[in-house]
């Protein structure tokens, strides 16, 4: 049976200044927002900016959305204006019930906020609605790290 | 209709220095970490330690494994440490589209980092490959949530 190693274990093991880990990989505090929205019939494709500006290097941990049905089969994404379903893909809101969905796409998991295209900023989480009109209740809560 | 408490807030409602309970179960800071591994044609019954050795005392909160479809035919993961290789999440089916898993175990809920035989640490958390892994290829992501203080 092999034994391998994550790429920030495998700088632990090395040790040394040259295997420095990003701030908040190792021991990092823990930090959160959250926010809500009322959806009162608006149009899909409606953005709603949820929560603070994250500062440059937050690292993002989790995503929970929680709605009231919305109706209409509405659907819901969650990422920011340089991907858009960064960390929830496309799930329907509006099927008749309420719903919790978490972070769920392999690649926002531990995303860096890296700000790297100022016209597209990756630091303002975004939840973008598609298919129909929304009406209700939007939770969300984010937790972060940075140090 | 019954009402019942925990054993923290029976503990809490008794009161006293005698009921002082350990550290991180009340009002504990959270801490996280996290660590990424490529997989490239990984084997069957490979384990891949993932993150630090978490100090003795630690008591793990939640556990997010995010992977790639890694491929190989439902390939499966599960995560653990030496001492029960499925502490945290029992083995899960990562090899039919991108998945992503959370604790699911009820013993690793709360679970102390007690270092209770030295052969089989506990206190480094690993993920251990399983079923076909022929072709598995792709990214696994990690965040670990703990509490010590």
């Amino acid at each position: 049976m092999a034994t391998v190693k994550g790429v920030n274990k495998t700088k632990i093991d090395a040790g040394g200044l040259s295997n420095k880990i990003s701030q908040g990989y190792i021991d990092g505090r823990v930090k959160t927002f959250f926010d809500q929205y009322e959806f009162a019939g608006e149009l899909l494709a409606t953005v709603v900016e949820v929560g603070p500006e994250l500062p440059l290097g937050a690292k993002i941990l989790e995503v929970v959305l929680s709605t009231d049905d919305l109706g209409n089969n509405v659907t819901l994404i969650v990422g920011d204006a340089e991907d858009p379903n960064r960390y929830i893909t496309s799930t329907d809101h509006g099927g008749g019930t309420v719903l919790t969905t978490r972070l769920n796409a392999p690649d926002g998991l531990g995303y860096e906020i890296d700000m790297t295209t100022a016209s597209t900023p990756d630091n303002q989480i975004l939840v973008t609605t598609a298919t129909a009109a929304a009406t209700g209740t939007m939770n969300i809560e984010v937790k972060y790290t940075k140090d | 209709m019954a009402t019942v408490k925990g054993v923290n807030k029976t503990l809490i409602d008794a009161g006293g220095l005698s009921n002082k309970f350990e550290q991180g179960y009340l009002d504990g800071r959270v801490k996280c970490f996290f660590d990424q591994y490529e997989v490239s044609s990984t084997v069957s019954g490979t384990v891949i330690e993932m993150g630090p050795e978490l100090p003795l005392g630690s008591k793990i909160l939640e556990v997010i494994l995010s992977t790639d479809d890694i491929g190989g035919s439902s390939t499966t993961l599960a995560v653990g440490d030496l001492e029960d290789p499925d502490r945290y999440i029992s083995a899960t089916n990562h090899g039919d589209g991108s998945v992503t898993t959370r604790l699911n175990k009820p013993d690793g809920l709360g679970y102390e980092v007690d270092m209770t035989t030295a052969a089989t640490p506990d206190n480094q958390i690993t993920i251990t490959t399983g079923a076909s892994t022929s072709g598995t290829t792709g990214t696994i992501n990690m965040v670990v949530f703990y509490t010590k203080d």
